[in-house]
């Protein structure tokens, strides 16, 4: 399945831009996602999967959209 | 309790230095005598050609004191910049003295008054000018066993011009980055005398003599009032601190003490009305 | 919803008084430091009382053994990571192996009284070397002494459009000008402080003064080892703060305390604890350099822009990002050529403060335009009218300018105030009138932002609202009360908000970057329409009537002749055991891709305003007397009139003090030198000048009801306005703040 994946912050410098495309397997987690990516913080992100909340043992569902991001705060 | 262990012992009143120090963790005796029920030194009394202020007696109570504002205004005029309401409230004029600060604002006027201080321990009592009663910063002759028990003054001559200026960061609660107090007499457009003191500018707050021998006889005008102030700002001896620089210190004064001497020459100072305080 | 019924709005625009004024000016609102839980223990931190050494030892057996110790920690007890820090995890929550400024944390004690755990402090062992302390950022870019051993400086980022140098050659004039601003404390009421506890099941609860309750649960998380489940933040009531407690502060020590004690804890900072480990503002050093053609016109701009972090970054990236943002004001730049760096030095820790970044460059770019204007010749708010973005042109970092009519508007009412005539000095006192523009960025730009927030239908005639942007005197909870009541279209009274808790409700992010209005406003209308429409379907069922033929009006929807309540149908749902808590996630409209070089840069949504200064100065004392302030904002739509000036006016305030007389200050050893009320000097009422504030009529439509932002506004522009007035009084530019009197003498 194909789930698109948009990183924020710092995320965008430390895991190779802004937008990634996976390929996962059906049954896949959010914490696949994130293995697929290299980022290995479980505690201290955010993961917004299609416009809600999510956690890492969130499953995952053909056509799903996160936003992975560290909860950091600008101004 | 003085005269047994005095000097671990620190006489407290309204407590708005005191407490600070305790705070900051340095006040150096470790027992506090509390004096603020002593109501017998709670007074202004006329005594003739004098005042009588009370140990206790706080800046409030001189502010309001019809006795003061009648013969010594200046010392309405600095009591009303002391800190805020809250701390005039509180605070005494012994308090302000018994701490030593060289930035106390009610110090130049009693050093223009040129009040003196009764000391009393249990078995002495003694009166020092104020001039010889600070030694350094929260330095005094006060000895361990003493208590200050009364500050008194002669009556401001009539006609007199006086006048009290701080500078301070801000308009309420402020430390005094200098202040300066005069008393001026004159007579036809000359000075007879000026009495001129400086606070925050020394270990004490000192006289100015140079600007007072400069002031004798002089015309008041333009001319004049510059070279009082330049002698007033040669006399200052100022440290450089996170409230000012040296330098600046002493340009702040040679500020405050002509814009007071300006104010006076245009009739915009303030005078000594017998009975109630008027301008001139 | 459009500008047009802007005036029909019932509970908006109007200035009721604050839902907590009452209990906060009875004195019943407990603040979380003004609780001292049954059977507590007394928390302590021993903080290092020098600058920058390397720890040799830090032993505890004796103090662990001392009369009433419950708990001793130090780096070794720390069960997960070692670190926080709202961007990178690299503040030592206990200090391990180097000290990098004076109060940095060694130890902490739990004890059953503050006198036992001060003299267990005394006891602690501790062997420091002491390495010399770099307190000023060109002395640490030469990177002699390394405070981390990557070195000195923490960001560097280059941001750029365009050919600087051409513009330069065909220029008419080019200024290159530098100027500092200081650090800054927030000397909030409430010092940093609060309480923790464990409760039965083993969450460990945390209650402190904080502006954003889920970062600090997260940060509580990543020290303690433990999945953030087993973590409650709350908040709210919180006495002030400022940025200052944006970044954790007490939360982690507190909860560590609780962890390893299973006791209740007690952990409040003294003013003076405050003041040596509180965080403070940046202190900048911008040379700027601009470039003009004969009118007046922006050709290019170029800064090196330098921030003093302190000893570890906290919000430091976003705050250079800020920085940068605000370089080139609110104008038409066509190149632009900008160095930024973020420099460690052993000043304390720099971390959030009032529109960070903002107020720094602000009074770089604004100075410069009005130095600018007095070589051209050109009135200052001309010069400003000739470069600002309109409408649908493209600002500098390539976002689109969606609504500019508020700040030529402002501008406008700026040029024809009175102000300009009331400058008249006589004698010694010489006065003048400053202006000077400030734009900000309303929430995190780039940055992906999803608050959610949650409504509850009470059947017993209540709506529960509930977010956790924290209200820490604000108004926030006034505020989103009433955007909620005119949602629902039922009193305010029949509101009832529970604010900053964890444990009640979903993520609304942080009060920070002006952004709860926006943030915290739009869930909580999203959270509604969600109740409405579910709420709708129920009362079409029962009506027998589709949704879309019954109509919703006053707490009540409506069919023909028949109505019937929210409360009702709530009443009826729980009879059904359905839920009556909706939930909702705003999506914050953003760029979707930074500045090259920057995180957040730019933002969609920004407010602007324009500040005249009028101030006499004493030429003999050099005393600045700031008679009068004028303030025209865009704000978007006033949401509650009353309180958003006096956002700004607190905000104008806050700025004078920082323009006049504060200055956080170190000793040449790294030692705070102002750290209470008596040292670290702030106006007072007595200081405040005549204040004029304008919202000019605004509305955009990325915000609620039109609503964006207010509360940083207010302190951005209020430096360079002053330091121009000052200027016009008395020739003198300062480029330094804060303008003290030794300055203009």
């Amino acid at each position: 399945m194909k789930v698109e994946v948009e990183l924020g912050g710092t995320y965008i410098y430390d895991y190779g831009g802004r937008l990634h495309s996976l390929d996962l397997p059906e049954g896949a987690t959010v914490e696949n996602a994130l293995d697929a990516l290299g980022i290995k913080e479980r505690i201290y992100i955010v993961i917004i999967r299609n416009g809600k909340a999510a956690k890492p043992e969130d499953e995952l569902h053909d056509g799903d959209r996160l936003v992975v991001f560290p909860p950091i705060g600008g101004g | 309790m003085l005269a047994e262990r005095g000097a671990a012992v620190r006489p407290i009143s309204g407590g708005t230095d005191v407490m600070v120090m305790i705070k900051d963790g340095v006040l150096k005796e470790k027992e506090l005598l509390d004096l603020s029920r002593l109501e017998e030194l709670r007074y202004i009394k006329e005594d003739g050609e004098l005042i009588r202020i009370g140990a206790r007696t706080t800046y409030r109570e001189v502010e309001r004191s019809p006795v003061i504002n009648a013969y010594a205004p200046i010392l309405v005029e600095a009591s009303k910049t002391i800190g805020s309401v809250q701390i005039q409230n509180l605070g005494t004029i012994a308090g302000n003295l018994g701490n030593a600060s060289p930035a106390a604002d009610s110090v130049p006027s009693l050093y223009v008054l040129e009040a003196r201080v009764k000391l009393a321990s249990v078995n002495s009592e003694r009166e020092v000018g104020i001039g010889e009663f600070f030694l350094g910063p929260r330095k005094t002759v006060r000895r361990p066993d003493e208590l200050i028990t009364e500050v008194s003054f002669r009556k401001m001559e009539p006609g007199s011009h006086f006048f009290f200026k701080k500078l301070g960061l801000r308009s309420a609660n402020a430390i005094s980055i200098v202040s300066a107090a005069g008393i001026l007499k004159l007579s036809n457009g000359k000075i007879d005398w000026l009495r001129l003191a400086l606070g925050a500018v020394a270990p004490t707050v000192i006289r100015s003599p140079t600007a007072e021998e400069r002031a004798r006889g002089a015309e008041l005008n333009e001319d004049s009032i510059r070279a009082i102030a330049e002698g007033a700002s040669t006399d200052a001896r100022p440290i450089t601190d996170i409230r000012g620089t040296a330098e600046y210190r002493k340009k702040a004064v040679f500020g405050l003490v002509y814009e007071a001497l300006y104010e006076i020459m245009s009739g915009s100072g303030k005078r000594v009305v017998f009975g109630l305080e008027g301008r001139g | 919803m459009t500008q047009e019924t802007y005036e029909l709005y019932r509970y908006l625009n109007r200035s009721i008084p604050r839902l907590d004024s009452e209990q906060k000016v009875r004195g019943e609102l407990k603040y979380l430091t003004d609780v001292y839980p049954e059977g507590m223990l007394h928390g302590y931190v021993l903080r290092s009382t020098v600058a920058h050494a390397r720890i040799l030892e830090i032993s505890t057996e004796e103090a662990e053994r001392a009369p009433g110790i419950r708990a001793v920690l130090t780096y070794k007890d720390i069960p997960g990571i070692n670190g926080y820090g709202a961007i990178v995890p690299e503040i030592p929550v206990l200090a391990y192996e180097r000290v990098r400024y004076y109060g940095e944390p060694l130890a902490l004690i739990a004890a059953d009284s503050m006198e036992q755990a001060k003299a267990a402090a005394e006891m602690i062992k501790v062997r420091l070397e002491p390495l010399p302390a770099v307190l000023d950022v060109d002395e640490a870019m030469a990177e002699k002494v390394k405070i981390h051993d990557k070195g000195n400086v923490a960001r560097h980022t280059v941001v750029k459009r365009g050919d600087v140098s051409k513009a330069e050659a065909q220029a008419h004039l080019v200024l290159e000008r530098t100027y500092r601003t200081p650090m800054q404390k927030h000397m909030f009421i409430e010092p940093e402080g609060g309480y923790a506890y464990v409760d039965g099941s083993g969450v460990v609860h945390v209650l402190a003064g904080g502006q954003s309750p889920y970062r600090d649960k997260l940060q509580i998380s990543r020290v303690l080892g433990i999945s953030p489940e087993m973590i409650r933040v709350k908040n709210y009531p919180t006495g002030g703060a400022f940025g200052g407690k944006d970044d954790a502060t007490v939360q982690i020590h507190l909860a560590l305390l609780a962890y390893r004690t299973r006791k209740p804890v007690r952990l409040a900072w003294t003013r003076e604890e405050s003041g040596i480990a509180g965080y403070h503002r940046t202190a900048s050093k911008i040379t700027i350099r601009t470039a003009v053609d004969r009118e007046g016109r922006l050709l290019s701009n170029s800064a090196k822009i330098v921030l003093d972090s302190g000893a570890y970054q906290s919000f430091g990236p976003t705050i250079l990002d800020v920085s940068i943002e605000t370089i080139n004001g609110p104008y038409r730049v066509p190149s632009y050529l900008i160095d930024a760096y973020l420099v460690y030095t052993n000043n304390g820790i720099a971390s959030a403060f009032r529109g960070f970044g903002a107020p720094e460059s602000n009074f770089a770019i604004e100075s410069m335009m009005n130095e600018l204007a007095a070589e051209l010749g050109i009135d200052p708010v001309e010069i400003r009218l000739r470069n600002i973005l309109r409408t649908g042109e493209e600002g500098p970092f390539g976002n689109v300018i969606r609504n500019s009519a508020g700040l030529e508007e402002a501008l406008n009412r700026a040029r024809s105030s009175g102000i300009w005539r009331r400058a008249n000095g006589s004698g010694w006192i010489k006065e003048g009138v400053g202006v000077a523009v400030a734009i900000k960025g309303v929430g995190f730009g780039t940055l992906p932002d999803y608050p959610s927030a949650a409504v509850e239908v009470i059947p017993e005639g209540k709506v529960r609202v509930m977010f956790t942007n924290p209200d820490y005197g604000q108004g926030v909870i006034t505020g989103i009360a009433q955007l909620a009541a005119e949602r629902l279209q039922i009193p305010v009274s029949e509101i009832e908000v529970i604010n900053a808790d964890t444990m009640h409700s979903p993520d609304t992010g942080s009060s920070s970057a002006s952004r709860t209005t926006l943030t915290a406003g739009s869930a909580v209308v999203q959270a509604i329409d969600e109740a409405l429409s579910k709420l709708r379907v129920e009362a079409a069922s029962s009506f027998g009537a589709s949704s879309s033929e019954v109509q919703y009006s006053g707490g009540r929807f409506m069919y023909r002749d028949r109505s019937v309540t929210i409360y009702e149908l709530a009443r009826r749902l729980r009879q059904k055991g359905r839920s009556l808590r909706f939930e909702a996630t705003f999506e914050v409209p953003r760029y979707p891709e930074p500045v090259e070089g920057t995180l957040e840069v730019p933002h969609m949504m920004y407010m602007y305003g324009v500040a005249l200064v009028r101030a006499g100065v004493d030429a003999l004392l050099g005393k600045v007397n700031v008679k009068e302030v004028e303030f025209y904002a865009d704000i978007g739509n006033v949401i509650n009139p009353s309180i958003a000036s006096g956002q700004v006016e607190g905000g104008v305030v806050q700025g004078l003090g920082y323009a006049t007389i504060e200055e956080y200050r170190y000793s040449d050893d790294g030692r705070p030198l102002n750290i209470n009320f008596t040292t670290y000097v702030v106006p007072t009422a007595r200081d405040s000048p005549e204040m004029y504030v304008e919202f000019v009529k605004s509305y955009d439509e990325l915000g609620p009801y039109g609503a964006k932002g207010v509360g940083e506004i207010g302190i951005i522009p209020v430096g360079a306005a002053l330091a121009e007035a000052v200027y016009r009084a008395t020739g003198k530019r300062i480029r330094d703040l804060p303008i003290t009197p030794w300055k203009l003498v």
